[in-house]
Formats: C-alpha cells, sequence, structure tokens
C-alpha cells in the first residue's frame, strides 16, 4: 500500500538522520570494551539491527546515542549469556581498596598516556568514563544505559577518576602504571598512541 | 566554600549536575581560588585529551573490511565472502545508510559539491574536506566550538610537534610578506571529533582559515593545491605535506582560494616535511 510505504520510507529516513550517525561511536566504544574486532561487529551489526527493528519505539527527543548504547549493552549482555562467558566485571571494589588517593589532576597528558591508564581500570569503570567523557550522557542517561542507581554512577565516576588519576602520576613519575608491561601485549587499546599515531 | 568541598563536587560541577544555588557557590569559589581553577582546567584538558584520542584512534576505527561487507551487499556483489553472509535485508537497507551518512559526514551539513580532481589532497585528506569547511564556520567565523581551544605550543606539546610553529611558517608565506594576507590569530581546536591546528587570517573583508591535520595516509611528497570541495558558500583547497593534509577556506572567489593554496604550499610542505 502507498500509504504503509510511504510511512516506511519515512521512518527509515529518521532512521538514517537520528540513529546511524551514532555508528561510529558505537563501533568504537564496543572495539574497546570487547577488546575483539569480529565479536564487536558482530555486537554493533546485532544492536543496529534490533535498533531498526524497535526504531518506532524511540521516543522522539530523546538521547538517540543514549538509546543506541542502551540496545548495544543488552546485546553484549545476552550473548555473554549465549555463550556462557562470565558476567561483565562491573566492580572492581577490591582493587580500588589498594589504591592511593592522588587529588591533583595531572597535567600535560598526552593521548597514549590516557588510553593506557584508562585500560587498567575495571571494566564498569572504564564504561562509564567513556559514556560520560566521550559519548557526552548524562548521569541519568548513564544510569539507564548501565542499569544502575545513578548513585552508584556518580560513586563509581568518582572512583574512576581517582584510579586515573592515581595510573597517570605513577605514569608521569615514570614508575609505570600496575600491569601495563604485562597488559599490552593483548591489549589492544595500549597500542593506541594519541593524535601523532 | 573550602578546596575540599569544591574537590569532593568538581566531577558534578563539571558535568552540569549540580544544583543551581551550588553551583554559584562553585564559581564563586573559583573566581578566588587559583588552585582549584587549575584542578578545574586539568580536569577538563583530561577529558578533552581522553574524546580526542577515542575518536581519532585508528584501532579502534570500523574496519573498512567491515564497511566493504556492507557495501557487497548494497552492491550484491561477492555475498558469499562476506562474514555476513545472507543476512537479512536490514543489512543492504545499513548499508546504504551507513553510505548515505557517510557521504553526509565527508560532505558537512546541508547541500555541497564535493569535488574530485587531478592532483590536489589525497582521498584522505579529501575526506576531510567538510571537516575543515566546518571548523572554519563555527571556530574562525562564529566561534561556536563545542569545545575549547588551545594554544598551539600547548598542542605541540600533547599531540603534534608540527603545529608548534605553524603561525611562523604562514608569517612567512608569500601572501603574508607581500600584504595581502593578515594573520588574526592561531590554535588549536576540535570541530565534529576532527583536530586542527588553525591559523585564521584575513583577505580584504574575507576571513581565510588555514587548517593543518594529521593524516596518515598523506603521500611522503605532497602534492599540488586542488579545490577538494565547494559548499555553502565556501571554497575549500588542500594538499598533502608529508603526513598532512593542509586546508585553506575561505567565502572568496574559488579561484583565489586555489591561488592562495597555492602560495602557502610550499612553505607549508618544507615545513611540515621536517615537522
Amino acid at each position: 500500500m502507498p500509504s504503509e510505504t510511504h510511512a516506511t520510507e519515512t521512518l527509515r529516513a529518521e532512521f538514517e538522520a537520528t540513529i546511524l550517525p551514532h555508528f561510529d561511536g558505537a563501533f568504537r566504544l564496543a572495539m574497546w570494551l570487547i577488546r575483539d574486532r569480529v565479536e564487536a561487529e558482530d555486537v554493533v551489526q546485532e544492536t543496529f539491527s534490533q535498533a531498526l527493528q524497535s526504531f518506532h519505539r524511540f521516543q522522539r527527543g530523546s538521547n538517540a546515542r543514549a538509546w543506541i548504547l542502551t540496545i548495544m549493552r543488552h546485546v553484549r549482555a545476552n550473548r555473554n549469556r549465549t555463550r556462557r562467558r562470565s558476567p561483565l566485571d562491573l566492580d572492581g571494589e577490591d582493587q580500588l581498596q589498594r589504591v592511593p588517593a592522588v587529588e591533583q589532576t595531572p597535567q600535560h597528558v598526552t593521548a597514549g598516556e590516557i588510553l593506557e591508564a584508562l585500560a587498567v581500570l575495571p571494566a564498569g569503570y572504564q564504561e562509564v568514563v567513556l559514556l560520560c567523557d566521550v559519548e557526552d550522557l548524562s548521569y541519568r542517561e548513564i544510569a539507564s544505559v548501565m542499569d544502575l542507581p545513578i548513585g552508584t554512577v556518580m560513586s563509581r565516576l568518582h572512583r574512576a577518576r581517582r584510579l586515573l588519576r592515581t595510573a597517570l602520576a605513577e605514569y608521569a613519575a615514570g614508575q609505570g602504571i600496575g600491569r601495563r608491561d604485562e597488559d599490552a601485549g593483548d591489549n589492544p587499546n595500549a597500542q593506541v598512541h594519541g593524535e601523532s599515531r | 566554600m573550602k578546596c575540599v568541598e569544591f574537590r569532593g563536587m568538581a566531577e558534578s560541577y563539571q558535568a552540569g549536575e549540580l544544583p543551581v544555588d551550588t553551583n554559584h557557590e562553585v564559581i564563586a569559589h573559583l573566581d578566588g581560588c587559583a588552585a582549584c581553577r587549575g584542578e578545574l582546567e586539568a580536569r577538563v584538558a583530561l577529558r578533552l585529551t581522553l574524546r580526542a584520542a577515542f575518536e581519532h584512534s585508528p584501532t579502534l576505527a570500523p574496519d573498512t573490511r567491515f564497511v566493504a561487507d556492507v557495501r557487497s551487499l548494497l552492491t550484491g556483489r561477492s555475498t558469499s565472502q562476506g562474514r555476513f553472509g545472507g543476512r537479512t535485508s536490514w543489512l543492504a537497507m545499513a548499508a546504504t545508510l551507513i553510505l548515505v551518512v557517510a557521504a553526509g559526514w565527508a560532505l558537512g551539513w546541508g547541500p555541497g559539491r564535493p569535488l574530485s580532481r587531478p592532483g590536489g589532497g589525497s582521498a584522505a585528506v579529501s575526506a576531510l574536506a567538510a571537516h575543515a569547511a566546518g571548523d572554519h564556520r563555527y571556530c574562525a567565523l562564529e566561534h561556536a566550538l563545542d569545545e575549547p581551544v588551545i594554544s598551539l605550543e600547548e598542542a605541540a606539546r600533547r599531540y603534534n610537534p608540527a603545529y608548534a610553529s605553524l603561525r611562523d611558517v604562514v608569517a612567512q608565506s608569500a601572501p603574508v610578506r607581500e600584504g595581502g594576507l593578515e594573520i588574526l590569530g592561531a590554535h588549536w581546536c576540535v570541530f565534529k571529533g576532527q583536530a586542527f591546528g588553525h591559523v585564521i587570517a584575513q583577505r580584504g573583508d574575507h576571513v581565510v582559515s588555514i587548517l593543518v591535520a594529521p593524516t596518515s595516509q598523506a603521500s611522503a611528497a605532497g602534492s599540488p593545491p586542488s579545490t577538494c570541495q565547494s559548499a555553502d558558500g565556501l571554497q575549500v583547497a588542500c594538499f598533502d605535506a608529508r603526513g598532512h593534509g593542509v586546508f585553506v577556506v575561505s567565502d572568496l572567489a574559488e579561484g583565489d582560494v586555489l591561488q592562495l593554496a597555492r602560495s602557502l604550499a610550499p612553505v607549508l610542505q618544507a615545513y611540515l616535511a621536517e615537522a
């Protein structure tokens, strides 16, 4: 029917304009968190497939980036369950207890340094920092994406910052960052080195 | 408000999540406390560095194979070897949309006329032309960039030594020495995730941007300038310069912009070859 076809085309055009601009960002986040290109591609593909199928439920005027990232997190969780992988490490509280507080944010940090420092944080802390700093989501949106209470988002951000400051301070002092050297071999993120790469 | 209190809520302040009254208290404290202003600036810089690193990382970028598979589904070729196999029609549609959006990104906002001509910038450089035009508009003309700018010296320390003398090099070029181009300022800025060393100049009543961005695919030897985009009344001439793309953007006539780029190319290509 012409009207139905027209409606579908309108919806697709809206999907194109609203959702697909977040393709690159979603892929980068998936690539960082999953650290496996093939799996990241599958996750992003499945995410956008589901987004297209459920786009009629997308609330106009809400944050499309938060919406697609919420779907992507569900896709990741489902794939983890299906493959009987261990659940995502979203806590890392034990690790945090051992980290001394560094109150001052270091200056003149390079892109490579900050990515290496980020890579040694527990996965859930990396994700909350990326959703805040890179994806520019509000606390409420992060809470929705990660299915966490907003207070947990705030405390996790606070602790993640402290971890980052500590890692970067140690880096600046030439003492290395935790297990950075051992991790570099299988950590794709450690290959990233700032703008001059 | 004490410094320790500020540090406790700096995260929320930076995120714009504080109540209005508390926000005013923070601002009042920052007005009188250089140490906390410095801490806040360091936090903002760290956030911007992380964002830029993440958005520019080639390691995290979608693989060309991934895009090629989608494109092959769109064109109906080599699907048997594609990792998507016979996946459902959404992918073909998505491929269309991705390509459309990619083209939209390449063109920037609104209608434009991408040009592909012999010579000029490599494909990697030409692909940044829309970003260069956007940076010129939103940085040089409208001062409306989302991200704060930093000095070229700071950018040279943080990211790329080539930025250090960019302004001086442009100042040594023939158009400036001969009085046909006046430098208004220079800095490092980011438009839609793309960073540029940016020299802002003026010819008559026309603002001219000279923008430099690193690209791993630029030709080693450099290339003669050519017009690589014409959109929204802005002309973009571009050329390669050993690992960098250089863009000259203005609302001058296409021929004038191209001539300006040709005048700037020798000094910039020589400088970037050594940087």
